[in-house]
C-alpha cells in the first residue's frame, strides 16, 4: 500500500527534476557568455566611472566619486561630441527611414526581377563596414576622387576641393558611408511588415474609391506605424554606436566635427589611456541607450501589429 | 487603364535601376581601382574604367617583396608607402575565418538550445531572460568594450583570439535568440505535444521534431553570425595588436587610416574581403529572406 502510494510522487519529483536539469543545459550555454561578457562589463562600468584610474599618471587607481563626471562636463571637446552626434542623428535617422521605407515599397510590389533586387538590397550589409566606408574615402578624395571630377564636369565647382577637410562636407560623407551600411535590416523589417498586410484592407479602400496614394496613407502608413517606429529608435541607436565610418573617413575630424561620442571613448581610452573617464562616459551612453531602448518597448506595444518577440 | 498600369511600371523600373546603381557602384569603384596601377589610380580625371586591367595588386597582397621592388622600379616610394601590415593580409585571412567560424558554430549549437527552453519547456523567468538578451542587443559597442578591455587586459587575454571571439558570441547571440524565438513561435506545437504524450524526453524532441522545422531559420543565424563577426571591426581593432590575432577589417582599417598609402593593394584587400560576403547571400538568399523576414511581424 505504501509503495504503490509513493511511486507516482516520486515519479513527479524525477520528472521535475529532469525539467530542471534539461533548462539549465539549454540556457547556460546561450545565456553565459552574455552574463560574463555583457552584464558583468557592465557592472565594472560603473566600478571604473567613480575611479581615478589613468595609465599615464603616475597617480594608482583611487575612488574618485563622481570626479570623473564633472571632468566631463568641463571638457569641451565632450561637449562637442554629444553635439556632434546629435547632429549625426539629425542627418542618418530621417535618411535610413526614408530610403528603408522607399526601398521595401519598391521591393514589395510585382515586377520582373524583383526576386534579384531582393537579394541585392541585403548586399552592403554583407560587406565589412571598413571596405565600404573605404570606398567612400575614395570617392571623395582631394587628388583622384571621382566626386570632384563629376562637380568639375557639371561645372559646379572650378578647382578640386578637399571635402574632407571641411566640416560639414565630412560629416555628410560620413553619414552617407553609415546609411549605406545600415538600411538593408530595415529594408527588410519594412518588407515583412508590408508582405503581412492582409489584402481584404487594400481591397476595401479600393471598392471605397481610394486613389494610390490615399491607400498608402490609409492602409500602407497606419499598418507599418508601429514598425516605422522602431526602425527610427534603431537607426537613433545606431548613431550611437558609428565608428568604422569616422575611424577610416576622417578620425574625427575637421577640428572634432566628425568626432562621435563612440570614437571620443575610443580616444580617451586608448590615446589617453584614462580608463575611469571612459567608464564614465560609457555610463552616460548607457542613460541614453536606456532612454532609446524603453522606447523601444514601447514601440513594441503600439498599435494593430504586434511584433512577435 | 492600361497606359496608367504601364507609366507605373516604367516608374518602377527606374526605381529599380537607382537601387540596383547605389548599391552597385560603390562595389564596382573599388573592383575598378583595385585592378589599375598606383599611377592610374593618381589620374585626373580619373579612370571609369580600369585603362589596361590586371590583377598585379592582388598578387602583391601575398607578395610583399615584390611589390616593394616594383614599386621602387617605378620610382614612385618617395611619396607613397605599403603600410607594413599588409604583409599580416594571409595570416588575418586565416584569423577572421577561425573567429567567424568559432562564433557560428556556438551560436547554432547554444542558440537553438537557448531559444528551445525559451520558447517550448514552460518556466517562471522565460520573458525576463528574453528580454535581458534583447537588451543584451541593444547595449552600445562601446559600453561594453572599455570594461571588456580593461578586464581582458588584467587576465592577460588581449592580443589571443579567444577574447575577440567570446565579445562577438556575446553581442551576436541576442539575435540568434530573437530570430529563432520569433520563428519557434511561429510553429505550432501540436506535433511536439504528441511526442512528448508519447514519451519523448526535451532533447529527443529537439533533434528529431523540432530541428527539421526550424532548419531555414537555422541556416539564416549560421549566415548572420558569421558575417556579423568576419565584418566587425571595433572590438577587434581594442583587442589584437600583432599578427597573431589581428582579422581582415583590421588590417583594411587600419592601412586605409594612413595618408599616402598605395590605394591600390588596399582596394584589391577589399574586394577579396568583400567577396565572401557576396557568395553566400547569394548562394543562400532564399534562406536569408524567409529566415530573417518569415515570422519577424505578426
Amino acid at each position: 500500500m505504501l509503495k504503490t502510494g509513493r511511486e507516482p510522487r516520486r515519479r513527479l519529483e524525477c520528472k521535475v527534476a529532469s525539467k530542471t536539469v534539461t533548462l539549465l543545459i539549454c540556457l547556460i550555454p546561450a545565456l553565459t557568455p552574455l552574463f560574463l561578457f555583457g552584464f558583468y562589463p557592465l557592472a565594472y562600468a560603473f566600478y571604473l566611472s567613480f575611479t581615478f584610474y589613468n595609465l599615464k599618471s603616475p597617480i594608482e587607481p583611487y575612488f574618485y566619486g563622481l570626479g570623473n563626471y564633472g571632468d566631463l562636463a568641463n571638457d569641451p571637446v565632450f561637449i562637442r561630441a554629444l553635439q556632434s552626434t546629435g547632429l549625426f542623428a539629425l542627418i542618418t535617422v530621417p535618411l535610413i527611414t526614408l530610403i528603408s521605407l522607399g526601398q521595401a515599397l519598391l521591393l514589395a510590389s510585382q515586377f520582373k526581377g524583383v526576386k534579384y533586387l531582393q537579394v541585392l538590397a541585403l548586399l552592403p550589409w554583407g560587406i565589412p563596414l571598413v571596405v565600404s566606408s573605404s570606398v567612400y574615402r575614395l570617392f571623395f578624395d582631394f587628388n583622384f576622387g571621382l566626386f570632384n571630377d563629376l562637380m568639375v564636369k557639371l561645372g559646379l565647382i572650378k578647382q578640386y576641393v578637399s571635402w574632407l577637410s571641411i566640416p560639414w562636407p565630412a560629416m555628410f560623407i560620413v553619414a552617407l558611408a553609415h546609411v549605406w551600411v545600415n538600411t538593408p535590416l530595415p529594408t527588410l523589417l519594412i518588407l515583412a511588415g508590408i508582405q503581412s498586410i492582409p489584402k481584404e484592407l487594400y481591397e476595401a479602400a479600393m471598392i471605397d474609391g481610394a486613389k494610390t496614394f490615399s491607400r498608402f496613407r490609409m492602409v500602407t502608413w497606419n499598418w507599418l506605424r508601429p514598425i516605422m517606429l522602431i526602425v527610427l529608435v534603431y537607426s537613433s541607436l545606431s548613431a550611437l554606436w558609428c565608428f568604422d565610418p569616422i575611424y577610416v573617413i576622417t578620425a574625427g575630424g575637421p577640428a572634432d566635427f566628425t568626432k562621435l561620442i563612440t570614437f571620443y571613448t575610443y580616444e580617451k581610452m586608448f590615446s589617453y589611456l584614462n580608463f575611469g573617464q571612459a567608464g564614465a562616459i560609457t555610463i552616460l551612453v548607457l542613460g541614453l541607450t536606456g532612454l532609446l531602448i524603453y522606447a523601444y518597448f514601447r514601440a513594441l506595444r503600439l498599435g494593430r501589429v504586434r511584433l512577435r518577440v | 487603364m492600361a497606359q496608367n498600369a504601364k507609366k507605373t511600371n516604367i516608374g518602377l523600373y527606374i526605381a529599380a535601376l537607382v537601387l540596383a546603381l547605389w548599391i552597385l557602384f560603390p562595389i564596382y569603384w573599388m573592383t575598378n581601382l583595385s585592378l589599375q596601377t598606383e599611377k592610374e589610380i593618381y589620374n585626373v580625371p580619373p579612370y571609369y574604367f580600369p585603362p589596361n586591367a590586371n590583377i598585379n595588386n592582388y598578387w602583391f597582397i601575398f607578395d610583399i617583396e615584390a611589390a616593394v621592388k616594383y614599386f621602387l622600379e617605378q620610382g614612385m616610394s618617395l611619396f607613397l608607402f605599403i603600410p607594413g601590415s599588409i604583409k599580416e593580409f594571409p595570416r588575418a585571412i586565416v584569423n577572421s575565418v577561425i573567429i567567424a567560424t568559432v562564433v557560428m558554430g556556438y551560436n547554432l549549437i547554444a542558440g537553438m538550445l537557448g531559444s528551445f527552453a525559451l520558447t517550448r519547456i514552460r518556466f517562471k523567468g522565460a520573458m525576463p531572460l528574453f528580454y535581458l538578451s534583447i537588451v543584451g542587443r541593444l547595449l552600445p559597442p562601446v559600453v561594453i568594450a572599455v570594461p571588456y578591455y580593461v578586464i581582458i587586459r588584467s587576465i592577460g587575454l588581449l592580443d589571443t583570439l579567444l577574447s575577440v571571439i567570446m565579445v562577438h558570441i556575446m553581442f551576436t547571440m541576442p539575435f540568434t535568440i530573437w530570430i529563432l524565438n520569433t520563428y519557434l513561435l511561429g510553429i505550432p506545437t501540436d506535433i511536439e505535444d504528441a511526442a512528448r504524450v508519447d514519451g519523448y524526453s526535451y532533447f529527443e524532441i529537439l533533434r528529431k521534431v523540432t530541428f527539421p522545422i526550424i532548419k531555414p531559420a537555422i541556416v539564416a543565424i549560421a549566415i548572420t553570425s558569421f558575417m556579423i563577426s568576419y565584418g566587425e571591426f571595433f572590438f577587434a581593432l581594442l583587442l589584437t595588436k600583432t599578427a597573431a590575432s589581428r582579422t581582415i577589417p583590421v588590417i583594411i582599417g587600419s592601412a586605409m587610416s594612413e595618408p599616402r598609402v598605395v590605394k591600390g593593394l588596399i582596394c584589391a584587400m577589399g574586394v577579396l574581403a568583400m567577396l565572401p560576403a557576396m557568395v553566400i547571400i547569394i548562394i543562400f538568399r532564399r534562406y536569408l529572406i524567409r529566415g530573417l523576414v518569415a515570422g519577424a511581424v505578426k
